[in-house]
């Protein structure tokens, strides 16, 4: 720990650095500097400044195929003049409504594993030699290689993925101790941790349940089961899983390298 | 860069660099990605302060990193452990966020204020000068100085017990 706060009393001491600091890095790589000449100067000269820079550029480019743009949010906008005007005359009708809403019979909330309504996606990036790219569904991919796979739900709180294979196997890929795990409600959110790729080689899909109370993975392997059996055993023609859920997934292509 | 870049442009240009702020803070992959949305919202909503001739990085990393130590500071956040997973931008100690320096002065920041909390991880993280620094936190150069001072002082005197304790809520 010593070296570390004498270099931090280093930095507090230098007097002119011998490398220029990362943030004129990161402003040079973005293209933000009114006069790069000199620092491309220096670039041209100094292989860890422009490795550094060149690293820069290799991380937007990683970043942006893990969360492309699409995935931000926009901001809403505020409601104008007329609509809120228009709230302000209708909100005694909501008041009226939300007080029948209270008066009349209606049905209990959603019991375990009951099916909720709303979009779902599942969605993945892959690792292979070395290099990360967003997958698309029919992707060819190997043994080994390494895929994340990210989500999205407007409300339900557990899911579980499997993956039925051609040689007929149905495998847990993400689960917590035999049942669902837990997740926020949330767009083009990734799960923690990555599954390597085992060799059976062929079609794979992958399945995952998205419910409002955890699910037992064994039922869902079975249901998984029994669809692969129903589609002859090709995941690719596999239906949805006879599952109190709702259901996303792709199919991927492996192959041997 | 045009003079008002939509969000898009600004999401594409800098937004690995506020998300490896982001996740540099909050040690955690979700509580990253969330919160780079949020600094983006914010700045979408405060783009009006934005001066011409300033920097959009400096601005943007302005807004991430005092978001993430609001987050911290409120407890809305836990830092966790790290991340997992195929991510190429992962690899420890390839970015400044990873260095040992980094680690040190990201496990220290609890001992201080919250002007001095930005001051620091400007400074001995984003590598920017003491003027930079300075003009981003709201503090004379001097007083930046004194502050600078008082944050490695502190972390001779107390650096060893704070990164014991920091290491045993990692593990």
């Amino acid at each position: 720990m010593d070296d570390e706060i004498g270099a931090l009393e280093a930095r507090l001491d230098e007097a002119s650095p011998a490398h220029p600091g990362r943030h004129l890095l990161a402003r040079f790589e973005a293209g933000e500097l009114d006069d790069p000449s000199a620092l491309a100067a220096h670039l041209d000269v100094c292989a860890r400044c422009a490795g550094l820079v060149a690293e820069m550029g290799r991380d937007r480019q990683a970043f942006l195929a893990l969360r492309p743009p699409a995935t931000l949010q926009r901001p809403t906008p505020a409601p104008s003049l007329a609509a809120r005007l228009r709230l302000w005359l209708v909100g005694p009708t909501l008041v009226a409504a939300g007080l029948a809403w209270w008066l009349v019979p209606r049905e209990a909330p959603a019991p375990a594993g009951v099916r909720l309504k709303g979009a779902v996606d599942l969605g993945f990036h892959v690792r292979s030699d070395g290099e990360v790219r967003r997958g698309e569904p029919g992707d060819v991919v190997h043994p080994g290689d390494q895929v994340q796979l990210r989500y999205s739900t407007p409300q339900h709180r557990y899911l579980v993925v499997v993956s039925l294979d051609a040689r007929g196997a149905v495998t847990p890929f993400y689960d917590d101790a035999g049942r669902s795990l837990a997740i926020e409600p949330g767009t083009a959110r990734l799960l923690d941790g990555s599954v390597e790729l085992d060799d059976a080689l062929g079609p794979e899909r992958v399945v995952a349940c998205f419910s409002a109370a955890p699910l037992e993975t064994a039922r869902v392997v079975e249901a998984g089961r029994r669809a692969l059996t129903a589609a002859g055993g090709d995941p690719r023609a596999v239906g949805p899983l006879d599952l109190p859920c709702d259901q996303a997934g792709f199919v991927l292509e492996k192959r041997g390298r | 860069m045009d003079g008002d870049p939509s969000l898009e442009t600004l999401y594409v240009q800098y937004g690995h660099h506020v998300f490896r702020r982001c996740r540099y803070l909050l040690g955690s992959e979700d509580a990253a990605w969330d919160a780079t949305q949020e600094v983006f919202l914010k700045a979408e909503r405060a783009r009006g302060g934005f001066e011409a001739r300033a920097s959009w990085l400096t601005w943007l990393q302005r807004i991430a990193t005092h978001h993430c130590l609001n987050l911290l500071r409120a407890g809305k956040v836990r830092r966790g452990r790290g991340t997992v997973g195929p991510d190429a931008l992962d690899a420890e100690g390839r970015f400044a966020e990873g260095s040992e320096r980094a680690v040190l002065v990201r496990d220290l920041l609890a001992c201080f204020d919250a002007q001095t909390q930005a001051a620091a991880v400007h400074y001995f993280v984003d590598e920017m000068s003491q003027e930079e620094v300075a003009a981003a936190v709201g503090l004379s150069v001097p007083t930046l100085r004194k502050r600078l001072r008082g944050f490695v002082e502190r972390a001779r005197r107390e650096g060893a017990r704070v990164l014991a304790g920091a290491a045993e809520r990692r593990s």
